[in-house]
């Protein structure tokens, strides 16, 4: 049976491990993780540890409007313009943008409202970029996208429900490609809400805590052609309970994505070991190899699972199908399936 | 049943997407038959803002939900509702209603419309950090704000465990819901599809427009010569959609006819002026359902009433479907961002079955050379209408709904 799933054109990605996927995977196998530095509020007891992505240079098309912007708008851009180079694929009205973020652009949305307590008034200019789906606006215009443009928000599952999304548009005939980014930017106010919800540490590399990190990843992804590796199934997953159900459940989703078929490798979107998830594929899938690339690469909810996507990419040679699960923070499962080119 | 996408599988159904449920509140009512006769009134839903103090602000007015919200959600939500943001409330009050009218029903994907999910919550984490706050009320506060949260909540009170799929176009965002959410059901991916638009009224938001001189001190004048900007509002619409063909004739309200998506590349928060991306949403929505601009019996317009928004849909509708009846709705609700194209569908779906074009309130004189249903309700027999939905970004949704049998 031939496969008919969706294929990778083209890659970008701005992430402290380096703006080349490359250098990206080559850190990730050699489990060489960027520089640690922190991040602390005003009103904060105690210092989170982040890696922070340098802000990347954007091309002069969109700076221009980009200047006022806060650092997730240019992740976005310098992926996107990476993605779509790296493609081949000249952008137009049939290029569909599918734009997925968790936390969007807290750091302005802060700013704002920090004025509005103190002042009774904010500044026009942080507002608009205030927006989730101001840096979709940005690569839209940047690459002259007047077609569909859709921002999606969630936890981490986000990122597998673009491409789920773009796969609808593409096999609905209403795109021929679709570019799908995800971005995220650190803030203290975000690293201050997650440590507070438990899912950080300030000391950041527990067993269970995260490391947060930003930057983004861009893919275009077009119909299946052979020759490409490819994106078989999407599961749109399901919402978890606590207790055995949720065990039960991301079992049957790791199931169903894969149809029974035992893959060469996961992808895991857990931080570290011992996570629920690694139990589950483990007890799936007996003995097959794991990667956990947030371990080195950090936490970054919608970019992270795009991220584990290109992992899987990158692993298919020798394991043939990658599976990548993905467990959001909100309680939420989704799962996708790779395959390598035929023959 | 949950939804598997293979991505190669292409199996859409002979049948339109059919509305089979419905559930709206908004600062006309708080449920469907109270809305119904505040819209065909011409009811003015706007009033001063008591939820956070606007003394500061240029404007201080926006559409509220009634006074009885609050008291309904403690009577029939869950027992965690008191501990929601008031956008899980909105959400949750919407649901029940909708899901009242179709028992049984269980959706295979949510489908979420929001910009600003459970901001209240956001802001009161800020505001209590100088403070200090319990680890405790800081997990519920972060939590809460996250735009999934409101939905998540609301559909674990019904026993959902569908996935859920939020989109945030700003206030475009209630319009994309509810067509990704057809769509979802015409390419044969789900049979039963929740969709809900969402938004509370927020102090940051609030001020956001406020700073941008976006909002007016005065009243909202959509399509008028003197107008001076919008006003906010807020609320939920849930509507419930099938496979036509696949449930009981009776059980169907509206079908999903159609709809068109554009992206104007102008500016981040003003559209071209030339209406470009309007008239592009329009045309691509007319084409996919194989209707003619003739066919369109009532436009419910985005007219937010602000200068630059109301000229360029004006001119985009003169280009597109001159001669059809237009109103906004926005006069009476406020401008509910991310809910507002929920619930001006749901508008669309109550004149269909009520009879009557919605009225354009607060209008005096209009330069947009449309067919504006003036201040008071027509009275028509709309079976085929259009509704339009714009947000920052430069995001344009058009929505063709059809009456039912």
């Amino acid at each position: 049976m031939k496969n008919m799933g969706l294929s990778l054109l083209g890659a970008g990605c701005v992430t402290p491990l380096g703006r080349d996927w490359k250098t990206v995977w080559d850190r990730i196998r050699k489990n060489q993780p960027p520089e640690i530095s922190t991040l602390q509020g005003p009103d904060c007891p105690a210092p989170v540890e982040v890696y922070k992505t340098p802000l990347p240079e954007v091309p002069e098309r969109v700076a221009t409007r980009l200047r006022r912007s806060a650092g997730i708008s240019y992740f976005a851009c310098a992926a996107a313009e990476d993605a779509v180079r790296n493609s081949g694929v000249l952008p137009g009205g049939r290029m569909a943008l599918v734009y997925a973020t968790s936390d969007g652009s807290v750091a302005y949305t802060r700013r704002f409202y920090k004025d509005v307590l103190a002042r009774g008034t904010g500044s026009p200019l942080l507002f608009p970029e205030t927006v989730y789906n101001a840096p979709a606006s940005h690569i839209a215009a940047m690459l002259g996208l007047d077609g569909v443009v859709l921002t999606l928000v969630n936890d981490a599952t986000v990122g597998l429900s673009a491409l789920a999304t773009a796969a609808d548009l593409i096999f609905s005939g209403e795109a021929d490609q679709c570019l799908v980014v995800a971005a995220e930017e650190l803030d203290w106010i975000t690293c201050e809400g997650y440590r507070r919800w438990g899912l950080t540490t300030p000391s950041g590399r527990s067993r269970r805590g995260a490391v947060l990190t930003e930057g983004a990843v861009a893919l275009v992804v077009g119909p299946a052609d052979p020759a490409h590796a490819q994106i078989l199934h999407v599961h749109s997953g399901k919402l978890l309970s606590r207790g055995a159900s949720r065990h039960r459940k991301i079992v049957q989703i790791l199931g169903e994505t894969t149809r029974g078929e035992t893959p060469g490798v996961a992808v895991l979107s857990s931080s570290g070991p011992n996570h629920q998830e690694e139990y589950s594929v483990r007890e799936c899938f007996s003995g097959i190899p794991t990667l956990v690339p947030k371990a080195v690469a950090g936490e970054a909810f919608a970019v992270s699972s795009l991220l584990q996507c290109l992992c899987g990419w990158e692993s298919l040679e020798a394991s043939g199908r990658a599976v990548i699960p993905v467990l959001g923070w909100s309680g939420q499962i989704s799962c996708a399936l790779l395959a390598a080119p035929e023959g | 049943m949950d939804i598997d996408r293979p991505v190669s599988r292409r199996e859409p159904t002979p049948f339109p997407p059919v509305i089979t449920g419905l559930g709206c509140l908004s600062p006309l009512g708080g449920d469907v038959p109270s809305t119904m006769t505040a819209l065909r009134d011409g009811k003015d839903g706007v009033s001063e803002v008591r939820l956070f103090p606007v003394e500061a602000f240029h404007s201080r007015t926006a559409g509220q939900l009634p006074p009885d919200f609050e008291v309904r959600c403690e009577k029939n939500g869950c027992l965690a509702s008191l501990r929601w943001s008031r956008a899980a409330r909105q959400v949750f009050l919407a649901m029940q209603e909708a899901l009242a009218g179709r028992p049984g029903f269980v959706p295979d994907i949510v489908v979420a419309g929001t910009t600003s999910g459970g901001m209240d919550f956001g802001e009161a984490f800020f505001r209590t950090l100088p403070g200090g706050v319990s680890q405790r009320t800081a997990r519920r506060l972060v939590r809460g704000y996250v735009p999934q949260q409101p939905v998540i909540e609301a559909m674990k009170c019904f026993g959902f465990d569908a996935p859920l799929q939020v989109v945030s176009n700003a206030c475009a965002s209630g319009t994309n819901a509810l067509c990704l959410g057809a769509g979802l059901v015409k390419k044969g991916r789900a049979k039963r599809v929740l969709v809900v638009g969402f938004d509370a009224l927020a102090e940051l938001v609030f001020a956001g427009f406020d700073s941008l001189r976006a909002s007016t001190a005065e009243k909202c004048r959509p399509f008028d010569s003197a107008r001076t900007g919008l006003v906010l509002g807020e609320g939920a619409a849930c509507f419930l959609i099938e496979a036509g063909g696949e449930v009981p004739g009776e059980v169907v309200r509206a079908s999903v006819a159609g709809w068109g998506f554009a992206n104007d590349n102008h500016h981040l928060t003003q559209p071209d002026p030339s209406g470009i991306g309007p008239r592009l949403s329009m045309e691509r929505a007319l084409a996919s359902a194989g209707w003619s601009a003739d066919e369109v019996d009532y436009i419910n317009a985005h007219g937010t009433g602000t200068p630059y928004n109301d000229a360029s849909e004006a001119a985009a509708i003169r280009a597109v479907c001159p001669k059809v009846p237009v109103s906004s709705t926005k006069g009476m609700t406020g401008h509910a961002l991310g809910a507002a194209g929920a619930i001006e569908a749901a508008f669309c779906l109550l004149a269909m079955e009520g009879g009557f074009l919605p009225p354009n309130i607060n209008l005096r004189e209009s330069d947009s050379g449309l067919d504006i249903v003036a201040n008071t309700a027509r009275k028509a027999r709309p079976c085929k209408v259009l509704s339009n939905s714009f947000g920052f970004g430069g995001s344009n949704a058009t929505i063709l709904l059809e009456k039912g049998p």
